[in-house]
């Protein structure tokens, strides 16, 4: 019963993260109708950017968001500058989005080898530390990235509901050409908007960073679960892609104890396929609803 | 004039399937062979592909879920069962139909979540056979699985030969189906769900029935050319036969190539497994897959409409492509720069450059800008 | 309800057609019948269901309640393209053009699938004579960017009229038109009305339909207000109501 209890907590703060991970690329497919795959490799990067300077410098990890915050969102707002002046539609700024994502991982492997990289526990601060309820251990790392989601899902539900910027997101995402009617200048909102997706990318592969080991192929890995987790959430609904992240990251954790953790995409996909048949909009609803 | 080039089809797949003999005869390199049969197997998938997300516009990355089923049925059967390989292979190639209707019957069906959505399912789905094939100890279950040379008759010549026949049977096979599709009623619907499907729909298309069919048979070629793959992989892993290889490949080649026109595919496939194969022998492959996300990059921004396009519309600069094939190859031949099929590559790649260079005549540019939306209500026509 | 004498039912009957999105009642128990040959002008002002109307006939929404017939036929579960190959047709308030293709390949395609399907060389071929109708010989090797916003709406009309239909739903085919541009739509409609089809006309002005059309329904937030003819409806004192001021905008 432990087991089980002790996943379910640790899939739960997994599941903050997953969280984290889609919701940037939640909010360009909500509000721009752009598929990011490169969002992956964004995530990815900053995560290796975020060991490489730990373990050169020795620096708190934590720092690395100073560095890869600014940095991807100068990223994000390039690509979608790009996208725009070329006028990519749709389906092509998926594929478009494939080959830098290509690039990127290719990049990253020539860089860095294929091998694990991870922040030696003696350079991570957070890595070994624990808070522990009962016999129920809550893992620093962890508990940073739910607390992460959290605050991104109340802060992104506040300025979506509350404020003009929010209001103005809302407006495009529903309708562009409406809300350029009404004075929403779509074009600066939307590097805006592909700026600060990037930047919570980043935010996510610090936490990555801090968390876990990674390799070149990890970024492929998360592409169809955090699909998952932005599509059950509700296509731009960024409380819902934290939502559906908690809510994939506790079944996953649950069918890896009671089958196998092989079997975790196999549950998540079928999930994927009901969420489709019965509430294509996600559990939560989309963005502009 | 149709019939015409479907013979030309047919006779040059004829006299392909002699090239063994004339192997035989001469004593030039297996390796031709071998390499022959990669052109073959590309040009198959990104065909199958192209006939499905080309054709109708639903990007599928999952071309890799057809091919890995096609190689598993194949392999699977021919050493957990003993079936007898030649009977594997249609077997195969049913399973890839199969699947292939039960994504399109779940996807199509759901009305409002078309393009990326249906992306994502495909790869999700690869993703999921991947799992299956590690977790099933009848698939593989994490061990791999050995091919040994299965009994053929001795007339289709040696190993080597047998595979690059089947691999020739198999693109023909795809070719000649994309050739017939593109030029019937059932492709001219296929291109109308393209552009505007609920208008395709409104003008008395069966899009659904449509649909579906185009996706059962590419899933079926996918998944026939993946079976005879399994021979020339001989050693299956679920990482090596899963992996975004075939699903990237076929989508740069495709693209790169044209996706409106069967021609489109084979075009791309050469030119970009030729590419890839230069790379390689010269020591450069770990940079192959950026060079490659680079040029799909590239070819979206500057030339989406692809090569085969261009060569249509521009026939002066396709004239100057030709030239430049001809003499980059001599040259790289005469300058001893690696081996014979390097300076075809050399060819190849100065070919693409020139017709890639420069933006077309605007005409239809293949970009699906917006320009036909209110928001340029009342403009002259679109530069 | 057909009036008393006539032989033939309806070519289209709405009983009592219901469609809701959400919590939006977009039609609210809209029932009408329209006779072989009538023409039909169905406005209203904005969010009347006009165009939910239309989609709900064209097959693209099912009625959340309430039936469409044709000629008698139970149809509103039908997918668009077997109402297509019953006789339906409709345009686009935004012209939806195949990009890829050539203005005459546009025609062709419906020539293709429609009623009596021809493979593709005929359709090439007899694609010339619908595009002469609407007047768009002249550009028929063009593609559908390199002309104007009104030639596409012609494009659609023609497209429209390749499939043969017995019903034609235009949906405001004749927005945005210059004086000499409508003048010549309607002459391209009266010939197109000439050779047999009925036609229901959404425009969003009831000014617009007046010389035109034969009869005139209004919808207001998804009921029907009036029916009738053309001089009737638009004295209707709730009918000037409903577009408080608009109609009156119109006329000067």
């Amino acid at each position: 019963m432990n087991t089980y209890l002790q996943a379910g907590v640790s899939g739960v703060m997994i599941g903050g993260l997953y969280g984290v991970m889609a919701l940037g690329l939640s909010l360009t497919w909500g509000l721009l109708k752009v598929i990011n795959l490169a969002h992956f490799a964004l995530i990815l990067g900053s995560a290796y950017v975020t060991y490489q300077l730990t373990t050169s410098t020795g620096v708190d990890p934590l720092v690395s968001v100073l560095v890869v915050t600014p940095g991807m969102f100068a990223v994000g707002v390039a690509v979608h500058w790009v996208i725009e002046r070329f006028h990519v539609d749709e389906l092509s700024s998926l594929l478009l989005s494939f080959g830098l994502f290509i690039v990127a991982i290719q990049l990253i492997n020539n860089i860095w080898s294929a091998d694990f990289r991870q922040i030696e526990a003696a350079e991570n601060p957070y890595a070994t530390r624990a808070v522990f309820i009962g016999d129920i251990a809550f893992p620093v790392p962890q508990l940073m990235a739910l607390g992460t989601a959290l605050v991104f899902a109340a802060v992104g539900f506040y300025v979506l509901r509350r404020t003009y910027f929010g209001k103005a997101l809302r407006a495009i995402a529903y309708d562009r050409e409406i809300a350029g009617a009404y004075g929403v200048d779509h074009r600066r909102i939307g590097m805006l908007t592909a700026g600060l997706a990037s930047a919570l990318a980043a935010v996510a592969g610090v936490l990555i960073g801090i968390n876990q080991a990674v390799f070149p192929q990890l970024a492929l890995e998360w592409v169809g679960l955090i699909f998952t987790v932005v599509i059950l959430g509700g296509i731009g609904n960024l409380l819902g892609a934290v939502a559906a992240g908690i809510l994939i990251g506790l079944v996953s954790s649950q069918v890896g104890v009671a089958w196998t953790p092989l079997g975790a995409p196999v549950v998540v996909f079928s999930l994927l396929i009901l969420a489709l048949l019965f509430r294509p909009n996600g559990l939560f609803g989309r963005l502009g609803e | 004039m149709r019939h015409g080039r479907l013979a030309a089809l047919l006779a040059l797949a004829a006299a392909l399937a002699f090239v063994p003999n004339v192997q035989d005869a001469t004593g030039f390199p297996t390796f031709y062979l071998v390499y022959s049969y990669f052109l073959f197997f590309w040009i198959a998938q990104s065909t199958s592909w192209n006939i499905l997300s080309g054709y109708t516009g639903y990007f599928s990355f999952g071309q890799g879920a057809f091919y890995g089923l096609g190689v598993y049925t194949a392999g699977d059967l021919l050493t957990r069962e003993g079936i007898n390989y030649f009977v594997t292979i249609p077997i195969a190639g049913a399973l890839g139909g199969v699947l292939a209707a039960a994504v399109g019957a779940l996807a199509f069906r759901l009305g409002s979540l078309r393009g990326e959505i249906f992306a994502l399912l495909t790869l999700a789905v690869t993703f999921t056979l991947s799992a299956i094939a590690q977790l099933s100890t009848w698939v593989d279950g994490g061990q791999g699985i050995s091919i040994a040379v299965p009994p053929y008759p001795s007339f289709l010549g040696e190993y080597q030969d047998l595979i690059y026949r089947l691999g020739l049977a198999v693109a023909t096979l795809s070719v000649v189906v994309a050739f017939l599709i593109q030029n019937s009623r059932f492709g001219w619907g296929l291109f109308a769900i393209r552009d505007e499907e609920d208008v395709a729909e409104e003008l008395g298309v069966p899009t659904f029935r449509y649909k579906m069919l185009a996706i059962s048979v590419s899933g079926f070629l996918g998944s026939l050319s993946g079976a005879v793959a399994a021979l020339q992989i001989g050693y299956l892993t679920p990482e090596g036969v899963f992996n975004l290889t075939v699903p990237l490949l076929v989508v740069v080649m495709s693209v790169l190539g044209g996706r409106r026109h069967w021609l489109g595919p084979v075009i791309g496939a050469v030119v970009i497994y030729s590419l890839q194969e230069r790379l390689t022998n010269s020591g450069l492959g770990d940079w192959g897959q950026v060079v490659l996300g680079s040029i799909l990059v590239l070819i979206i921004l500057f030339a989406p409409e692809g090569l085969h396009e261009r060569l249509r519309r521009q026939p002066r600069r396709a004239v100057a492509s030709g030239v430049a094939l001809v003499v980059a190859t001599v040259a790289s031949g005469l300058a001893g720069w690696g081996i014979a099929s390097d300076w075809l590559s050399t060819g190849l790649i100065a070919g693409t450059a020139v017709l890639l260079v420069g933006r077309p005549a605007a005409r239809g540019s293949g970009k699906r800008r917006r320009p036909l939306d209110a928001s340029h209500a009342g403009d002259a026509a679109v530069p | 309800m057909s009036t008393p004498g006539q032989a033939s039912p309806p070519v289209l009957e709405c009983v009592e057609v219901v469609r809701q999105f959400g919590g939006v009642r977009a039609l609210a128990g809209v029932s009408l019948a329209i006779a072989p040959g009538e023409i039909v002008g169905l406005v209203g002002p904005n969010g009347s269901g006009k165009s939910t109307l239309v989609n709900v006939i064209a097959g693209v929404y099912a009625p959340t309640s309430g039936e469409v017939r044709l000629d008698g036929r139970r149809v509103d579960r039908l997918e668009p393209h077997v109402l297509s190959h019953l006789g339906v047709a409709r345009t686009h308030q935004i012209p939806k053009p195949f990009a890829s293709m050539t203005v005459r390949d546009n025609v062709a395609v419906a020539l293709m699938f429609g009623r009596i399907s021809k493979n593709l060389a005929e359709a090439r071929r007899s694609a010339g004579e619908y595009l002469d109708v609407v007047g768009l010989t002249a550009h028929a090797d063009s593609l559908p960017q390199e002309i104007n916003l009104h030639q596409r709406q012609l494009l659609e009309l023609a497209r429209a009229l390749a499939t043969r239909p017995a019903l034609l739903l235009l949906d405001e085919v004749l927005a945005g038109l210059n004086p000499a541009e409508l003048d010549e739509a309607v002459r391209v409609l009266r010939q197109i009305h000439g050779g047999g089809a009925t036609i229901v006309m959404v425009e969003h002005l009831i000014r617009v339909v007046t010389g035109f059309a034969t009869r005139v329904v209004v919808l207001d937030r998804g009921a029907k207000l009036a029916d009738g003819p053309p001089d009737v409806v638009m004295n209707d004192p709730a009918v000037v109501q409903a577009y408080l001021g608009r109609e009156h905008r119109a006329r000067s």
